[in-house]
């Protein structure tokens, strides 16, 4: 076999995240030195790389040995995380069970259930500062975009696979939703974004595995952030799934719901009568507003007035003028 | 008018024929058109590439023949503000069957791609060893690709220093 040239290891490394190029670090000269150009060009904010936090590779079990035997570190929470989110428990078992609340959001069932039985979990939620770290919790659970997860924790019902768990009364409890719905506010506008992560995981979730739990919720869910963000998608995947129902108790989100979203849901059955008429109490000015300045912008000759043509912009007004003679 | 193939001498002496088409897709080849238009037409000598590799490349650029121009892609910043690796993932199911070859002969067409300049085939290579190297140790780096340890144990221990950083020192 040939040799691969020197200057070739930089053009192929690039393809290879930082954490893997470790092990080419301490291979040769030739790929110690691209590995080292490419992690300096990668880490823009520092003129010294060598000082910054780097996480070490997960793959597999060899590579997580030779780092460990090699005595580079310790190993750290980003490891242990990542050997989570890959499900890896022979990983976890060598490195250390350091799981703590990050982990739920990432974790199998399979890593929750030992956890469980491992006592992590109850340790957790007897400890003092059990919501203390909700609000990262949650951020977590947004971020991961793992349905069952999120039913698991929040609305405590069975799923199918995961321990049974009485979660601390702060959780449930009324001081709890209140601080979720005041974190969900902040958090609804990075929905959009999760929103494609959050239907790509849950539409996994659901072909994979069996369905377990029931469609009774307690209000908060992926959905009713996926609600306040407008996400349609999310939405009528909760539907189809019958996650969203009738029951569902939607009431104290509903209203800050967007016309074409509940316009969606009323079609498909979903909105309890009651929360409708709720809706529609509390938006019909908006509503009417809305309209008027749809008919204002678009409307015919007789809703507008000179006036109101004269503080359009000269290329709008150009185009209606346009329009107007034009036969179609 | 240009005549629609192209010969070329590889380096074991074969002549092979190769439309235009393909052969601009190779920037090598393309400028050494450029470079001879109006002189006789003889065979453009390749001493770097021999034809079983050629032949290789050849059906590399008969799939991709209709493909757009590849484009310089933007570096994306992760979380903590570090620029990404490229995306090493190889979606082609053609490509994939394509680079599902001994290491020895991805190497010569990784080598060809380089000195023919064909952008594509080059990067599709560079994907599929880079993926070869990760999840390795370094003693299965250089097992698998023939490398020799040449590093001394002030390197390795500069190297230990600087993986070993904590968040801490940074």
């Amino acid at each position: 076999m040939q040799h691969i040239p020197d200057d070739l290891w930089t053009d192929i490394l690039s393809f290879v995240p930082t954490f893997d190029l470790c092990a080419p670090c301490f291979t040769c000269n030739a790929l110690r030195e691209a590995a080292c150009r490419l992690i300096s060009s990668r880490i823009p904010h520092s003129d010294y790389w060598w000082r910054q936090y780097k996480c070490l590779p997960v793959h597999n079990i060899d590579i997580v040995q030779w780092w460990s035997s090699s005595h580079i570190r310790e190993p750290m929470r980003q490891e242990v995380l990542e050997a989570v989110r890959r499900d890896d428990v022979q990983i976890i078992n060598h490195l250390g069970w350091d799981v703590n609340q990050q982990s739920l959001p990432i974790g199998s069932k399979k890593i929750i259930s030992i956890c469980h039985e491992r006592e992590h979990l109850s340790t957790y939620l007897k400890s003092e500062t059990t919501f203390s770290p909700g609000y990262s919790l949650i951020k977590l659970l947004g971020r991961e975009g793992n349905l069952e997860m999120i039913r698991w924790i929040f609305n405590d019902c069975s799923v199918k696979g995961l321990p049974s768990i009485k979660w601390p009364q702060d959780i449930h409890g009324y001081n709890g939703l209140e601080k979720i719905r005041r974190i969900r506010a902040k958090w609804t506008y990075r929905y959009d974004r999760m929103a494609g992560k959050l239907q790509r995981r849950a539409t996994t979730d659901v072909e994979t595995q069996e369905r377990g739990y029931s469609s009774e919720t307690n209000g908060i869910g992926p959905y009713t952030t996926a609600f306040n963000a407008g996400c349609r998608e999310v939405i009528q995947m909760a539907i189809d799934h019958n996650y969203l129902t009738k029951e569902t108790p939607f009431d104290s989100v509903i209203l800050k719901g967007s016309e074409p979203l509940i316009k969606h849901m009323h079609e498909r059955g979903v909105l309890h009568v009651e929360n409708l008429s709720a809706w529609f109490q509390r938006r019909k000015e908006d509503i009417t507003e809305q309209r008027l300045r749809h008919l204002w912008k678009y409307g015919t000759g007789e809703i507008l007035s000179e006036e109101f043509e004269s503080d359009q912009p000269r290329t709008k007004r150009r185009k209606s003028q346009e329009n107007e003679r034009s036969p179609f | 008018m240009a005549s629609e193939s192209i010969s070329v001498t590889t380096s074991d002496d074969q002549t092979i024929q190769l439309s235009r088409k393909h052969a601009q897709m190779s920037q090598t080849i393309n400028s050494m058109l450029e470079d001879s238009v109006g002189a006789d037409q003889e065979a453009i000598p390749l001493p770097n590439v021999s034809s079983e590799v050629l032949k290789k490349v050849i059906d590399w650029c008969t799939h991709h023949e209709n493909d757009p121009a590849p484009v310089e892609k933007v570096k994306k910043l992760n979380k903590k503000r570090e620029y990404k690796a490229k995306n090493s993932t190889i979606s082609d199911e053609w490509d994939k069957n394509f680079v599902n070859a001994e290491l020895r002969v991805i190497v010569d067409i990784l080598l060809a791609a380089n000195y023919l300049d064909v952008k594509g085939l080059f990067e599709l290579m560079c994907k599929h060893i880079a993926n070869e190297l990760k999840g390795k140790t370094p003693d299965q780096i250089r097992e698998r690709f023939g490398i020799q340890d040449d590093l001394t144990e002030e390197d390795k221990a500069a190297m230990r220093k600087a993986w070993g950083a904590t968040k801490n020192d940074s």
